[in-house]
């Protein structure tokens, strides 16, 4: 009978979002511009070409590239390869238990418009690249967090692509102050930040994939009342900052795997011989 | 196939020469826009619709509002659902299919897998949804009847007859012009006293309660949300900015802002697609032009509606459906 009482432990209700202004905090002590602690990890997947673990706070993505592989069908229809994404939320990754086909439906979407145009698909010529994404946990910030799986993942691969492109996701909602309206600028939300303000349409957002040895723009979705120049330059301003940060990161993520796998290599001979 | 040209090399430099030079193939400048024609009211059985058409792109969108219940998440809101279809003769034997073919023509939303283009119509709906259809436009509350009982489910059929460049921009011109003609009738929910409680197997629920319609036409409420954004596409071609772009120019174009801007001149929404990266300076540039040439368009578009006759079907003499 005592099986049947279990329950979970509640989990921790996350206080109540808020919007600082200076120096005060967010709901979970970082400031307005503050990104939450990044991790990343190249190979995970062994079976795969090239995979990669992107994790932002508590928002987890796994991505894993295979290929390119050939395809009649492609070599038929086009001059150039084709860059074949498919994303999926795992079950446990949101609290409900809905079906996020349509979500993830409209992820693909953005991310293979983006991919394709990233990766030099004319130079794979008859040939399908599966990419592969898993989003293990949402606690914002998905879209970003996927990209940069798949970006790594790309990378690990040995793909041809234009540049180690990253992105992120800020925001920015006005806040009545006691002069004027004034403009709060936030960078990379949590869950309970993004339904408090994003769902009620007070905040606008906007996700930018940026090229991070130079600084072209190469993904950019946003959508809110004030994407007007002015705050169109801060966001694309901060992006640029945060973008260059993850790349950095991504590059020296790669470097280590790569040196990793050439001290592994002749080791590996060694023992063979 | 969206966009039906296959340009040649020496088109091809003839148009970005053109564009270089702020000329363009038909004779417009870089930021200038095509007429469009719109018409309104023309499917009786449906609570609004329209029908846009710029050279070759032609667009029929029907808005049909049924009863339903509210979202269970969201028990004060109304529901609103996009649908975009290509219609056959616009994609003929699965010519949307593969990724690369889209990159050559430069077309919005990339291709998708399947064979019949479902999955890029979706991806199209999903994407007019998300840029035309803000919280900031559209207020879902006031698409609720009676909170946790009743509420409009709005759904918004757009049909892609013809494809000759700019279909994301004729898309939402045709859903501004059809949600504006959408009256939503006026409905009386029966009062809280009428609920029937009824014991079922769970435990007690409560049945709806009635609601009555009254069916006359001018009964009805206009649609709240009057000033649904429209989507105005810009391409880079040769890093020149070219505004409501042709089929030919599409297939030229690295790049596509495409901004969702309102009456006020406000940019609502952002997305980019094709194959080039673009510079955050030129994408600013592009933010301020957008804003000035949405007002313009809705100006136009308003004054057209303004001329049809607000809210009223259009009758006039046609020889067919078709007839233009």
């Amino acid at each position: 009978m005592d099986a049947a009482t279990y329950r979970p432990l509640p989990p921790d209700v996350p206080p109540a979002p808020t919007v600082s202004f200076g120096a005060a905090e967010r709901s979970d002590g970082r400031t307005n511009e503050d990104v939450r602690d990044i991790e990343m990890q190249t190979g995970p997947i062994s079976s795969a070409v090239g995979s990669a673990f992107f994790q932002i706070g508590k928002t987890k993505a796994l991505s894993a590239v295979y290929g390119p592989r050939q395809s009649m069908r492609q070599a038929r229809t086009s001059s150039s390869g084709a860059v074949n994404i498919d994303l999926k939320f795992a079950p446990f990754a949101v609290p409900s238990r809905t079906s996020m086909a349509e979500r993830e439906r409209y992820l693909v979407g953005m991310l293979s418009e983006a991919f394709e145009s990233i990766i030099l698909v004319e130079r794979y010529a008859k040939s399908v690249i599966d990419i592969t994404c898993i989003v293990l946990e949402d606690d914002g910030g998905v879209l970003s967090a996927c990209f940069n799986a798949i970006s790594l993942a790309a990378a690990h691969a040995g793909l041809e692509m234009t540049d180690i492109v990253t992105a992120t996701s800020l925001y920015c909602m006005e806040v009545p102050s006691d002069t004027s309206q004034n403009v709060v600028y936030l960078s990379d939300l949590t869950a309970a930040e993004e339904a408090c303000w994003l769902s009620s349409g007070q905040c606008t957002e906007m996700h930018v994939g940026i090229a991070t040895s130079g600084s072209s723009i190469c993904f950019l979705h946003g959508t809110g009342s004030l994407l007007n120049p002015t705050c169109a330059e801060q966001l694309l301003g901060r992006a640029e900052e945060i973008c260059r940060a993850i790349g950095k990161e991504m590059r020296a993520c790669l470097k280590a795997a790569y040196a990793a796998s050439q001290n592994a290599a002749p080791a590996k001979t060694t023992a063979t011989e | 196939m969206l966009s039906q040209s296959t340009l040649s090399p020496a088109e091809r430099r003839f148009l970005e020469d053109g564009v270089r030079q702020g000329f363009r193939n038909d004779g417009r400048g870089l930021l200038d826009y095509r007429p469009y024609t719109v018409e309104t009211g023309i499917l009786p059985s449906t609570s609004g619709s329209s029908r846009v058409r710029s050279f070759g792109t032609d667009v029929l969108c029907a808005v049909k509002v049924d009863m339903g219940s509210p979202p269970a998440d969201k028990p004060d809101e109304g529901v609103v659902s996009v649908n975009v279809e290509c219609s056959a003769s616009v994609a003929p034997h699965g010519e949307l299919e593969g990724g690369s073919s889209s990159r050559a023509t430069g077309r919005v939303g990339g291709g998708r897998r399947d064979d019949s283009g479902e999955g890029w119509s979706a991806y199209l709906g999903a994407l007019l949804d998300d840029l035309c259809l803000p919280p900031c436009a559209l207020d879902k509350k006031a698409l609720c009847v009676s909170p946790h009982v009743y509420a409009w489910h709005v759904n918004v059929d757009i049909l892609l007859l013809n494809a000759a460049g700019g279909v994301l921009d004729a898309m939402s011109l045709a859903m501004r012009s059809a949600l504006r003609d959408t009256t939503l009738p006026s409905v009386s929910v029966g009062s809280r006293d009428e609920w029937e409680e009824e014991d079922t197997a769970d435990g007690v629920q409560q049945s709806k309660p009635p609601f009555d319609v009254d069916e006359r036409p001018t009964a009805g409420t206009p649609f709240p949300a009057q000033d649904i954004p429209v989507c105005v596409t810009v391409g880079q071609v040769c890093s020149h900015y070219v505004w409501d772009m042709s089929s030919e120019e599409e297939s030229c174009a690295e790049a596509q802002v495409t901004v969702a801007v309102d009456r006020n001149g406000r940019c609502v929404a952002v997305h980019k697609s094709g194959m080039a990266s673009i510079d955050p300076t030129g994408l600013l540039q592009v933010l301020k032009d957008a804003g000035r040439v949405g007002v313009e368009l809705i100006k136009k578009l308003e004054a057209a509606m303004a001329k049809l006759g607000t809210g009223q079907p259009v009758v006039r003499e046609r020889l067919g459906f078709m007839a233009a």
